[in-house]
């Protein structure tokens, strides 16, 4: 041993070190044990957390117009906002009276930091908002808040009010359940004392609004006042008048009227109960439910939403819950309320994660089966019991670093499966070929062959690891969505290197035997007719130039066809594919100013076309807010909705393992049907399937740049007819132009009202309280969850037309009651409408979507369209994609999906040109060559053969999962060029000729390349059929069997030519 | 490659395609919605000008789960439709807001009437 060791290099050292040495034992349990408790520990999710810190600021400026709101709030906030760091786009929104800007930072910020310095931002530079305006008001928009679980409670007898308590006594329970973070009840009405006033009768008392609400607010209160100390006691003293029921506000006096009390009752109507019907949420039935079914269609229902904290495992915190919840069932909730789970993100992942976890066992299967047949039995079980270590070492280093196991996660072992049993199959078969000499000694022949192969190894493994490591820094929500995959890749072939070094040796020093028939060996396979086949076709090359020149000519000419398909749209470019899923979303947008009711009755149109699908099993229907947010409505900003033309659908289907049908063929189905109704209500509905990737605001979106707001209104509209209504496939066309509705405008002349003895704020607190109601204080009751306010208004019924203000009346300090017509014009006028910034600049959004084809050929055709076409009135739009646009004319860009398109494909392009560059120089440094280099990297061109017409042949799109796969080729096929050229150099310097060296390196090495490129593609074959990562399959699959088929003859006949053609005659490591 | 190798090779084709059938499991049944009993009701046919304020008779309406609202007769059935009512007359109902005046509505007997219950004309 110790002659040896100065010779030995790293691999030879550590495989020394560890051959026969407990430590491998220990280092064998304790990566177990480490893998078992990082498996059990690690917190599971569907997709990896992509952190966006955001945060909404509203300002308001009672009265202003949304012009004036734009110049006065919105413009200075952005300002304000501009000089700050991290922030990557602002987003604001000048509305009547209200002016609200999103702050998005970039991906990956620091979330506290962020706000923290949003607040500074903010707090410090409040001078600088015109005087007006209330305080901000600054709302995270924070991804951990989104619920992972949704339990809705139906019921065909309770009421609204009394779900919504029920539904509060078990949040109330829930919310104990430990990592349960923000939680809340949506749906359903609160308890509240109203008080309908009633203008006839408030007249004749001479009774006001503002008079009642000061006697209440000064009743209604109950201050401890002190204590009282006498014979060594002390006792605390309390005074006050507080409403303790609906009773207590009825006989509140209000008013003296001909000396004789005027109660609260006399001129209002005092109810306990619920408040007006704002919301209406429901759930219902599909055909696919397997439950007992009510009797009616759908059922007025009460959601509770739970998220959890942020880190912790929503398998496990989800499971938790739903085990309370079935411990308290029987005593909290009452008989014949129903309770569904419809939203359960733990589950979810834990099928995720379950599901990939079954295609790794399976993958792993594949690969040992494909090594037995190859190895034999023994040394196949050596490379299999690595498997488990080196993906054990993986998860462990996972956990250590806050990864969480996600699908990519999943993604990214099963990748890494065909390239980290490389090492170790590597090292066996070298140990074998050692021990088949006679008389060598066991130990010093493992070491000895491990030295050996050593360096080749090395850098074969880090050429995978330089491929993949420049992944990490693609921007923009997909690095992080990403992230797993150049970081476990590279710490799962790193593993592999140290296992290959340390247990492989170990394991073969003990248990491997060269014996009869099952030194099947790589090296010790008699000449097959695979290697008859190779030098046969390898020998004419060789021999003749005519031959060599053809092929090359052959290949070059394949390599241009294959590099022209897309251009025949045979390949078709795609961010990322649909995903199969178990929901989807419509959201229904009726125009501005319809009624509640309305909205409702088109809500159950689309409610009987969903219940009329075979897969679906329940939907909850929102009428007059967003349904509970999930993460693509928080990105969307569609979580914030509300209003009485807003209604929401979450359709939740049959569980995709027990369906044939994918989910985007079900939404294909109803995207008809559902047109329908949308033809025939006038209703702006939307079906929105989750995003297989990062959200975006919508996958076409084109944003309106220009001087002149009004005229950008009016090309959004004809944008929208005619160019995207008339683009094939495109669906569920929006723009952000609200719809031309009315207002009531109250003018109070000043003059009038001054001369009466009114002060307009009077006018308009009155009316407010009138018509939107006011809330005076809070009733006392002590066993309520919720406070219970009590509420002023004018009956529904009495706010019909402008016509019944004129019963509104004033009383002037004399005494005089003055009426609201005497001194104010009503006038009915159209309502003002919002205006949209985007990075400072106004902006007018058309929106579509596409219902099965990709979004960059819609683009493309728009694109060319507008490029051809102007608009009605001669407009020309100039249009960008990538570049800040410019506003002094009428500018388009082009957002949206295409956008991340772009971005990423940028990103994963420069990351492979970085992967490129990194290898060529490492191999330098390796070969002291650059032509050496050079050769071995022709490989990858040749991937490119496979993976294009493979996309073709498989009907996928070119995604961002291809492009991943076209990188990690890259990785792979040097790995395999760079092993032939160091055996025809091996040769070479054996002494043997250059026809010689290049045919025996070629023989040789045929059968190690075929198995690890089986591997590969054995491997990566179970997640063909994965919407998301089929194209990574497809690329490695088809690329490695094009490159690997192709590098057997192009690396040995380049290095060939080039040899024979004596350049650089330079002396070869 | 020995015999067995082959055997796996040449048929990979068709393991792969046995594996994907494998992980398509079928489909449970459905089931089916409760069939509801016929019932026999009186109906009414709205037909108000669009500008007049809608009145309905008071024994149209009924409240579920706390929301006020009708049935209209859609397609053989009684569809529960929501409306925002407004001032009560002594048999009749001011509806403000979801009927658009053409609808034709269910009226009397309408706590057995269920969302969806097939109506025959009394």
């Amino acid at each position: 041993m110790e002659k040896n060791d100065e010779q030995l290099n790293i691999a030879g050292r550590v495989a020394a070190g560890f051959v026969d040495n407990k430590l491998t034992v220990l280092i064998i349990l304790f990566a177990l044990l480490m893998g078992v408790f990082a498996f059990l520990m690690t917190p599971r999710e569907e997709n990896p957390q992509i952190v966006v810190p955001a945060a909404n600021i509203m300002v308001a400026k009672p009265g202003a117009s949304p012009e004036e709101i734009e110049q006065l709030v919105v413009k200075p906030l952005e300002a304000i906002l501009q000089g700050m760091s991290g922030v990557e786009h602002t987003y604001g929104m000048a509305m009547d009276s209200l002016g609200v800007v999103s702050v998005q930072f970039y991906v990956g910020e620091d979330k506290e930091d962020s706000l923290v310095k949003l607040y500074d931002r903010i707090m410090s530079n409040l001078d600088r908002m015109p005087p007006g305006t209330r305080q901000p008001l600054i709302k995270p928009v924070d991804v951990d808040d989104v619920p992972i679980l949704t339990i809705s409670l139906s019921s065909s007898r309770l009421d609204d009010m009394a779900l919504r308590r029920v539904a509060n006594d078990v949040l109330e329970h829930l919310r104990r359940v430990e990592d349960v973070s923000v939680s809340f009840v949506h749906g359903g009405r609160r308890r509240q004392i109203n008080v309908n006033l009633d203008l006839e009768r408030m007249r004749r008392y001479n009774v006001t609004l503002l008079d009642i609400q000061k006697i209440l607010e000064a009743t209604n209160v109950d201050t401890p006042s002190g204590a009282l100390v006498n014979k060594n006691r002390v006792t605390t003293v309390k005074a006050g008048g507080v409403l303790g029921d609906a009773e207590d506000v009825r006989r509140l006096v209000v008013a003296l009227y001909a000396h004789r009390p005027v109660y609260l009752k006399d001129v209002a109507e005092v109810v306990d109960g619920p408040g007006e019907i704002e919301r209406v949420h429901r759930i219902g039935f599909g055909p696919a439910f397997t439950g007992t079914r009510p009797e009616d269609y759908e059922l007025p229902a009460v959601t509770l939403a739970l998220a959890k904290r942020g880190g912790t495992n929503a398998v496990t915190v989800a499971e938790d819950v739903l085990a309370h919840l079935e411990r308290i069932r029987a005593s909290v909730i009452p008989e014949g309320v129903r309770v569904h789970v419809t939203r359960n993100d733990g589950e979810r992942a834990r099928d995720a994660v379950d599901t990939l976890m079954e295609h790794l066992g399976i993958a792993i299967a594949t690969v040992v089966a494909l090594l037995v047949l190859f190895l034999g039995w023994r040394a196949a079980g050596i490379v299999t019991v690595t498997i488990p270590l080196i993906l054990f070492i993986v998860l462990a280093v996972g956990y250590v670093a806050g990864q969480t196991i996600n699908r990519i996660t999943l993604f990214a072992l099963i990748l890494s499966l065909g390239l980290l049993v490389d090492d170790s199959i590597v090292v066996i078969e070298n140990i074998f070929r050692h021990y088949t000499r006679k008389g060598v000694d066991r130990l010093r022949g493992a070491v000895a062959a491990v030295n050996e192969i050593g360096k080749p190894t090395n850098l074969a493994t880090f050429t995978v690891i330089l491929a993949f490591l420049p992944m990490a820094w693609v921007t923009g929500m997909m690095g992080p969505y990403m992230g797993p995959i150049p970081f476990n890749v590279p710490v799962a072939m790193l593993a592999s290197l140290f296992i290959a070094y340390t247990v492989a040796p170990w394991a073969a020093y003990r248990w491997l035997r060269v014996r009869g028939h099952e030194n099947e060996g790589v090296e010790h396979h008699g000449q097959g007719r695979l290697e008859r086949g190779y030098a046969r076709v390898m020998g004419k090359l060789l021999s003749s130039r005519l031959s060599r020149n053809l092929f090359f000519a052959g290949v070059l000419a394949l390599l241009v066809g294959v590099l022209i398909t897309p251009v025949f749209d045979l390949v078709l470019f795609k961010m990322l594919p649909k995903n199969n899923t178990n929901t989807f979303n419509i959201t229904i947008d009726l125009p501005e100013g319809t009624a509640l009711e309305e909205t409702d009755r088109v809500a159950r149109l689309v409610g009987d076309v969903v219940r009329g699908h075979p897969q679906v099993q329940t939907y909850e229907t929102t009428v007059g807010e967003s349904g509970v947010v999930d993460f693509n409505g928080l990105l969307r900003g569609s979580g914030l909705k509300r209003g009485p033309h807003i209604a929401e659908v979450r359709v939740n289907l049959r569980n995709k393992h027990q369906r044939r049908q994918s989910s985007i063929d079900i939404v294909l189905e109803l995207r008809e049907p559902i047109a329908r109704v949308a033809r025939e209500t006038g209703a702006n509905i939307k079906l929105v399937e989750d995003p297989p990737g990062p959200p975006v605001r919508a996958t076409i979106l084109a944003e309106l740049y220009g001087p002149d707001y009004e005229q950008l209104r009016r090309i959004a509209r004809d944008l929208r007819r005619q160019v995207f209504a008339t683009t094939e496939d495109v669906v569920d066309i929006d723009d952000s132009v609200s719809a031309d509705t009315q207002e009531v405008r109250i003018v109070v002349d000043r003059e009038k009202a001054a001369l009466a003895g009114i002060l307009p704020a009077q006018v308009a607190r009155t009316l407010h309280g009138f018509i939107a109601g006011y809330d005076v204080g809070t009733v006392h009751l002590e066993s309520e969850k919720e406070p219970v306010p009590i509420r002023f208004r004018i009956p529904v019924a009495d706010r019909v037309t402008p016509a019944g203000f004129r019963k509104i009346f004033f009383t002037n300090p004399q005494g005089k009651q003055v009426r609201l017509t005497d001194i104010a014009t009503i006038r009915l006028q159209p309502a003002e409408k919002h205006i949209l910034h985007k990075d400072q600049r106004p902006v007018v959004y058309v929106t579509g979507e596409l219902a099965s084809t990709s979004q960059v050929y819609a683009v493309l055709r728009m694109w060319n369209y507008l490029n051809e076409h102007p608009l009605p009135g001669d407009v020309k739009l100039k249009q960008y994609f990538m570049a800040d646009p410019d506003t002094t004319g009428l500018a388009v860009r082009w957002d949206g999906e295409m956008r991340l398109t772009l971005d990423v494909f940028r990103d994963l392009g420069s990351a492979f040109a970085v992967a490129v560059i990194l290898i060529y120089l490492v191999l330098v440094g390796y070969y002291r060559s650059f032509m050496i280099p050079m050769i071995v990297m022709g490989a990858i061109p040749l991937t490119i053969i496979g993976v294009l017409p493979g996309h073709t042949v498989m009907g996928q799109y070119f995604t961002a999962t291809s492009m991943i796969g076209v990188i990690a080729l890259a990785g792979i096929v040097v790995r395999n060029s760079l092993l032939l050229i160091d055996f025809i150099l091996e040769y070479r310097r054996a002494g043997h000729a250059l026809d010689e060296a290049v045919l025996q390196a070629g023989l040789t090495r045929l059968r190690p390349i075929l198995l690890t490129a089986l591997a590969i593609i054995l491997g990566t074959l179970v997640i063909v059929v994965d919407p998301v990562f089929g194209g990574l399959a497809v690329s490695l699959i088809f690329g490695t069997f094009a490159s690997t088929a192709l590098t057997l003859f192009v690396i040995p006949l380049l290095y060939f030519v080039w040899q024979k053609r004596g350049g650089a005659v330079s002396k070869q490591a | 490659m020995n015999e067995v190798g082959k055997l796996v090779f040449r048929w990979m084709p068709l393991w792969a395609v046995l594996l994907l059938l494998g992980c398509q499991a079928a489909e449970p049944p459905a089931g089916a919605p409760p069939e509801l009993p016929v019932l026999a009701r009186p109906t009414l046919r709205l037909d108000a000008a669009p500008d007049r304020r809608l009145r309905i008779p008071r024994a149209a309406v009924v409240r579920r789960g706390g929301i006020p609202g009708v049935f209209v007769l859609a397609d053989g059935r009684a569809r529960f439709r929501m409306i925002k009512p407004g001032r009560q007359g002594a048999r009749t109902l001011d509806v403000l807001a979801g009927l658009h005046g053409n609808e034709t509505l269910v009226l009397g007997g309408l706590d057995e009437v269920r969302d969806g219950s097939p109506i025959e004309n009394q």
